[in-house]
């Protein structure tokens, strides 16, 4: 049964709160990763998400017009091939189907961004829930309700943070609110911990 | 230059405590008749066979069952007391004789039924200090973040598969 979560605003957190919280979900995917893998610490990497190469994010037309292979979170261009024209309100899954995370890398999503209205043109599209399905499973359905009352940032922070881990075929949906010629903007903030070598050498 | 009690023992060879012959010596309080009617007989090694088995039935049964939250668990950890208090008392025996099994055996039983007597919500041997911040709590598939008392200390949970 998956855990609903209510994200919190980043307006609503003490400042240095979210880099705590980011800080404190690095330190425990390290400590799991370093033990899964039978690694000491210092031979694990932390980088940033890389939407494509890592998710595969974006590589599903159910989310964007045209599956692309860049490493872009989402419809960023107007006019664009990327634009993505909802046919009806409901999930829209943004990964491919039967997507598996690579081996030996971990992904852990803890954030949203949903950067529509820093757009020239805001619209109307709203992403209010994004769920995870890791491991044949719906682990988590975030809730961006509570987002959308900072309209100049909408940003989401969760202390549960939803590991992807190595091997496990995943999936994550987009529920669009409203069926309008709009497109949807999130990015997922999140970290990626894996061994030194796998894709960079620090 | 030899001390009072020295003198005392020089022109009395007979063995007197200090006591008796300067009560203000004696280092040890008077013990009521009545109290100390109580204790007659009670061999040393038997009270701490007693205290042994008192320890042992209140302590030991937390070792194996932590929780006390269903009715199966608290009747587990009271039938576990008995066990302990019988496995103390033969323990006791090879110690201390049958007197010193049978101090072991009472000290036992006194702490089954403190055991006993906690479980029903009377009273609390042990248990989770209440003051201190218990970090997050599950409830169902819902996992609650405890609020964190400064920024360094933010508390956070993997969703894993």
């Amino acid at each position: 049964m998956e855990t609903n979560v209510v994200l919190s605003p980043i307006q609503e957190y003490a400042p240095g709160q979210v880099s705590a919280i980011r800080n404190e979900i690095i330190r425990a995917l390290v400590t799991r990763v370093s033990r899964e893998l039978t690694l000491p610490e210092e031979n694990l990497v932390v980088r940033d998400i890389r939407a494509y190469d890592d998710l595969g994010f974006g590589n599903n037309t159910d989310y964007m017009a045209t599956a692309t292979a860049a490493n872009i979170w989402g419809t960023f261009k107007r006019a664009d091939t990327y634009i993505k024209t909802a046919a009806a309100a409901g999930y829209g899954d943004a990964i491919a189907d039967s997507t598996a995370m690579a081996d030996q890398r971990y992904v852990a999503l803890f954030g949203v961004r949903d950067w529509r209205m820093s757009r020239p043109t805001t619209n109307e599209a709203i992403v209010s829930l994004i769920k995870f399905d890791v491991g044949a499973a719906d682990r988590a359905i975030w809730d961006l309700s509570k987002c959308e009352a900072y309209k100049n940032y909408i940003a989401g922070i969760s202390p549960s943070a939803v590991v992807i881990p190595p091997l496990a075929p995943y999936q994550i949906s987009m529920y669009l609110v409203n069926a309008t010629a709009e497109e949807p903007c999130v990015q997922l903030m999140g970290v990626v911990v894996e061994p030194v070598g796998l894709l960079i050498v620090p | 230059m030899a001390r009072y009690g020295e003198i005392l023992l020089q022109e009395n060879p007979r063995r007197r405590r200090r006591s008796r012959r300067n009560p203000s010596m004696n280092p040890f309080p008077k013990v009521p008749k009545s109290v100390g009617g109580f204790f007659q007989g009670v061999k040393p090694m038997d009270a701490a066979l007693a205290l042994g088995g008192f320890a042992g039935a209140t302590m030991l049964p937390g070792v194996f069952i932590k929780e006390t939250t269903t009715t199966g668990q608290k009747f587990g950890k009271f039938a576990l007391a008995l066990v302990s208090t019988g496995v103390v008392g033969m323990a006791a025996k090879s110690v201390g004789g049958l007197s010193g099994a049978q101090a072991a055996v009472a000290g036992g039983l006194a702490g089954a039924l403190a055991q006993g007597l906690s479980m029903m919500g009377w009273a609390q041997i042990g248990g989770k200090n209440r003051m201190l911040a218990s970090g997050p709590r599950r409830l169902g598939t819902s996992t609650v973040v405890s609020p964190s008392m400064t920024r360094e200390g933010e508390t956070v949970s993997l969703i894993t598969p």
